[in-house]
Order: C-alpha cells, then sequence, then structure tokens
C-alpha cells in the first residue's frame, strides 16, 4: 500500500494561511499547503489556467510590486498576474 | 469502498484486480445537486453590477466613430477597461498604443496606454490602484460580433468584452454584442446589463489617444501591375538597394500564380482588377506587419476575421 498511502486529513486544515490569485476580475485561492515549494509562475499554470490564458501572463505583481514568476510564493501573500498584450479582428 | 475527496481533482476510490490496485474516479457519495445543461452554460449578471457610465462610455464611442470618419477604409480600434479597486464602481478606459488594420488590431504591450477621459499617459500595466475588467473595439462599419481572433484573445482574458459595430456616421447609429469570459469560456450577455442608460454629453475622448494608434499605410495607387513592374513604383534609389534577382525564383511562382488568378478571374466573370487590387490590400497589410516586428513572444501572431 506504499503508493496509495494517502495522508488525510485534507491540506485545508494545514493551519497555513493561503494564497489569493488574481487575474483581472477573477480571484482563485489555494491552500497554504497545496502551494508549498510553489513558485508564482507554477501557481498561476496549476490553478489559473480555468480562468485564463496563463501563458499570455507576462508579468507578476505582489503588494505594488513586479515579482519573477521563478519566485517561491508565500503563505497569506495576494498575487497579481497581468496579461499585457493582445489582438483583435 | 473509500472515498478520497480531493479539492480540485474530484473523488476517487482505490479499486483492486487480481494484478494489483490503481485510484479510479467514483461519484461523490454526498451528491445533492443535479445541474440543468441550461444552468451549466448560463450567465447570470448580477443585478447590482457597477454600470459603466454613459459619460464614460460616449467617450469610447465617439472615438469608434472618429476612426469611422478618418478612414474610408474599414479600421478597426481597441481599448482597455479598467475597475478601481478601492472602489469597484469607478471604471477607467485606456486606449493602448496600437495599430489598426482594415480587420485587425494589435497591441504588442499595455505598457504605453492612454485614458480616454484625461489623456494622461500610462506607463505601467495595470496602473496602480486599478484592475483590469474587460476591453471593447470596433469592428467600424462591419457587424458587431465576437470573431475567431477576439475568441482567441479575449476567452483567456477573463472580463468584460464589448464590440462596437455597424457604425453609421450619417445616421449617427451602432450596434453593440457584449459578453463575459470567465472559466475560458464566453457569456454573451444584453449590453443594457453593464452599460449604464445614454445620458447626453458634450464630452469626449482625449485628442491625445489618436496618437496612439498607428494607421496601416495609405495605397497610392491601384494594384494594375504585379511583380515584374513592381520595382517600378520605388524610386531609382530604392531600385538601386533592391537587387531583386535574390527572389529571382519566388518572383517566377509570384507572376505564375498572379496569371492564374487573372485567367480565373476571366473565365469565371470576376473583375481581375478588382480582385488583384483587394489583393493589394493584404499584401500592403503583410508588408505592414513585417516591418513592425513583435515585441513580445506572442504565440498568436496574425489572423484577420
Amino acid at each position: 500500500m506504499a503508493l496509495f498511502n494517502f495522508n488525510r486529513p485534507s491540506s485545508n486544515n494545514d493551519g497555513l494561511k493561503p494564497i489569493q490569485l488574481i487575474i483581472n476580475d477573477e480571484t482563485i485561492e489555494v491552500s497554504g499547503a497545496d502551494a508549498a515549494g510553489m513558485t508564482v509562475e507554477q501557481l498561476f499554470n496549476k490553478y489559473a489556467a480555468d480562468s485564463c490564458d496563463v501563458s499570455r501572463i507576462n508579468r507578476y505583481v505582489a503588494q505594488g510590486r513586479i515579482v519573477s514568476g521563478g519566485t517561491p510564493a508565500e503563505t497569506g501573500t495576494v498575487y497579481s498576474g497581468a496579461i499585457a498584450s493582445e489582438s483583435k479582428g | 469502498m473509500t472515498v478520497l475527496r480531493t479539492s480540485t481533482d474530484g473523488c476517487w476510490g482505490i479499486k483492486s484486480n487480481s494484478w494489483g490496485l490503481y485510484l479510479t474516479q467514483v461519484p461523490d457519495p454526498d451528491a445533492d445537486t443535479v445541474i440543468s445543461q441550461e444552468q451549466l452554460t448560463g450567465f447570470e449578471v448580477h443585478k447590482d453590477v457597477p454600470k459603466i457610465p454613459s459619460e464614460l462610455w460616449q467617450r469610447w464611442i465617439n472615438l469608434c466613430f472618429e476612426m469611422t470618419r478618418l478612414d474610408s477604409r474599414n479600421l478597426e480600434v481597441s481599448c482597455r477597461l479598467l475597475r478601481n479597486e478601492a472602489d469597484p464602481t469607478l471604471y477607467r478606459i485606456a486606449v493602448p498604443e496600437q495599430s489598426v488594420t482594415v480587420a485587425s488590431v494589435r497591441v504588442d504591450s499595455f505598457d504605453k496606454a492612454i485614458d480616454i477621459a484625461t489623456g494622461e499617459v500610462i506607463e505601467q500595466w495595470p496602473p496602480a490602484g486599478w484592475r483590469p475588467c474587460g476591453s471593447s473595439h470596433s469592428h467600424n462599419t462591419m457587424d458587431s460580433f465576437f470573431s475567431s481572433t477576439d475568441d482567441k484573445y479575449e476567452i483567456g482574458d477573463p472580463g468584460l468584452h464589448i464590440v462596437v459595430g455597424n457604425i453609421d456616421v450619417k445616421d449617427n447609429t451602432y450596434t453593440l454584442a457584449a459578453s463575459v469570459t470567465a472559466n475560458q469560456r464566453r457569456f454573451l450577455i444584453e449590453p443594457d446589463t453593464v452599460l449604464a442608460p445614454f445620458v447626453y454629453t458634450e464630452l469626449t475622448y482625449h485628442s491625445s489617444v489618436l496618437d496612439v494608434i498607428k494607421l496601416p499605410k495609405q495605397i497610392t495607387s491601384g494594384f494594375t501591375s504585379y511583380a515584374p513592374r513592381f520595382t517600378t513604383h520605388k524610386s531609382a534609389a530604392t531600385q538601386d538597394k533592391l537587387d531583386m534577382s535574390l527572389i529571382a525564383g519566388e518572383l517566377a511562382a509570384y507572376n505564375e500564380a498572379v496569371d492564374a488568378i487573372i485567367l480565373a478571374c476571366t473565365e469565371r466573370g470576376l473583375s481581375p482588377e478588382k480582385v488583384l487590387s483587394n489583393l493589394s490590400w493584404d499584401l500592403e497589410v503583410k508588408t505592414y506587419w513585417n516591418s513592425t516586428p513583435l515585441t513580445i513572444d506572442d504565440p498568436f501572431y496574425w489572423s484577420a476575421v
């Protein structure tokens, strides 16, 4: 049973503050445990892909400052992703 | 069977067969809701959603009309909508630096944008204290609808997206198509659920927005000649720098293709002059984009309506 040895309870009850990901008007909350060890870009790629085209995010902002996508995500932080180009037809 | 309930990956159970164990998706034993197809695909606008004020929206509509008056070609134009973070009832409209053609708008970066009301230059997108909440673009005299290019760029850009079309500068009329994109889907909505009722105003767009809208170059003559005479349109100085022999093979193929088009037009009752003239617009647009490379790594380079 080594492969299917699940640790419970779920990661929502880990006591870590969640991380908020914002893209335009959409907000996605990720539990602190789910975000552990992930970079900002990895978080957006995993948790914001249902909400937006993450490949078009070219800037991440936390507390008013631009941060690199490779920055390790910190629990309790709000990260915004900005889409900054477009075409219309 | 023990049910494993995950936060984003659904419910799973451990199954066993004669060879071993594996996970399989199972129904949620605590499921208590049936969702209809209409509910699954529908969208309900908040009754108390802050509407975009008419005084602000009219500035944008006036710019769309001005673009129609400026050029007899059906030039498009695009803007971005911003919502105030502290007071979500406040909106701004920003016109980013853009290149427009008869069938498209391209914005390489929102980092240079002009506030349509004040003329303020926005140098970093999004401006502090404001959150992007959608976009609008004009289809000029063409119908208002969401093209495949619009889908490509708007469905992954959550927010309100509105197309202004059927602009008639004589009758002062236009039509709108409005939508909200979310969850990588587009939901069509009635424009008046998000736009405040029309109020007449003398206010219009700030004149500096015109400075960031790059128009396509004008064609100075009809396209009645093709490759062999292509260079005769150039000045002598330009010809000296162009060694057309370097693309002799491609030019020969081009000439053959044009000859084939002329023949086909003649056989099928089309005007070769009109067809070649239409094609010349495509050439003009391609020439323009080739001379204006993208400044970012953009996976979607070009597509027409």
